[in-house]
């Protein structure tokens, strides 16, 4: 699972400033590997971007390296307790609408 | 536009306006491989730190035929910073997800962007079994690019394009896209009724609206949010049409993908 872990400290490591601060923990289950990613404070903007478009962009480019062994590789962020919670619940009720939508053939 | 250009037919049918003291190179040879190593030579770079533009592919010529007059030409210029830098991280982003490619520099074209800039310079990756790196309607592609452009982090807006295409699938996409286009528009002149098409990529989108800014009887705009972001083509004489909306081939507005219409997608 090491070239996972590569890959993705190759890329936030080009994208935060505080290098000293990432940390990529790999987590193995029956379903797939999760790599948790922890950067500095000031730096998470920078891995999720606006509208999580970073972060989404990511995780299909992880999700397409995994695609070549079979493996399922799941990208997750530690977000800082304090950091934004407003964030989430919107990302979660949009997708609740899209879902509506899709379920109402 | 001022210039002390020269403008040049390029094969493929459209004017091209390539500077003349920029630095680059014009080459002629049997082939375009032929003809990029010569001005490599000449300009003593490495074919890897090379940008080209095709100014015309040739013609081979089949076994006993002789062909005069229809060499392969190309203008090679030495790649700039930012390109080679952005090439690097591409090289090192690719090798990291275990894809073996090559990555060369081609020289976009001047198209839609503003005289005077230097055109946008296109990575092509080839390789074997690059399929992977497109994804579903290049979504994998498309986020490489986003990812590339966030590496590279240059905080100078003006700074050039640089393009990431793997295996020519942005080329063949956008030539589709626009022969989509050009028919989506003659179907709603005749209908008079407005078309929305399947949700497309930023890149391609603007394809779309920029295919049909010249267009009689219709005008684009983008609907819905991304991803599922897509254009509507749009009748500015919905009275001058000819067919009735919902004959001949149908208008899929009734099924499928259409029967969104109405939906949030569309407002």
């Amino acid at each position: 699972m090491n070239q996972y872990e590569d890959l993705v400290r190759f890329i936030v490591d080009h994208l935060v400033e505080d290098h000293d601060s990432i940390e990529i923990m790999g987590e193995t289950k029956d379903r797939g590997t999760t790599l948790r990613i922890s950067v500095a404070p000031d730096d998470m903007g920078k891995v999720i971007g606006k509208g999580g478009h970073t972060i989404d962009a990511l995780r299909t480019v992880v999700r397409a390296a995994g695609v070549r062994n079979h493996d399922r590789v799941y990208v997750d962020l530690n977000e800082p307790e304090r950091a934004w919670s407003g964030a989430t619940e919107t990302t979660e009720s949009w997708d609740e609408d899209d879902f509506a939508e899709e379920g109402d053939h | 536009m001022e210039m002390d250009d020269t403008t040049q037919q390029v094969e493929s049918g459209y004017v091209q306006t390539v500077p003349v003291n920029d630095g680059g190179l014009e080459e002629a040879a049997d082939t375009v491989d032929e003809a990029v190593a010569q001005a490599c030579a000449k300009l003593g770079i490495e074919e890897l730190d090379a940008e080209v533009l095709v100014l015309s592919q040739g013609v081979t010529a089949l076994p006993g035929e002789t062909v005069s007059g229809s060499r392969a030409k190309v203008r090679v210029w030495k790649m700039d910073a930012l390109t080679s830098h952005a090439r690097e991280i591409l090289s090192g982003l690719l090798d990291k997800m275990g894809a073996e490619a090559t990555i060369t520099a081609r020289r976009g074209h001047l198209g839609s962007h503003p005289a005077g800039d230097v055109p946008p310079v296109i990575l092509d990756v080839s390789g074997d079994d690059l399929g992977l790196l497109i994804g579903w309607r290049g979504e994998t592609l498309q986020a490489i690019q986003t990812l590339i452009h966030l590496m590279i982090a240059s905080d100078d807006d003006s700074a050039r394009k640089v393009y990431i295409d793997v295996e020519r699938y942005r080329l063949r996409r956008e030539e589709y896209v626009r022969s989509l286009a050009h028919r989506i528009a003659q179907r709603v002149r005749e209908t008079g009724e407005r078309y929305v098409l399947d949700p497309m990529q930023p890149y391609e989108r603007r394809v779309v609206h920029v295919t049909l800014q010249e267009e009689e009887g219709v005008r684009t705009e983008s609907t819905g949010a991304e991803p599922r972001r897509r254009v509507a083509v749009i009748p500015t004489n919905p009275e001058n049409a000819t067919r009735r909306p919902g004959s001949a081939y149908g208008n899929r507005s009734q099924w499928g993908q259409g029967r969104r219409n109405g939906s949030h997608y569309d407002r």
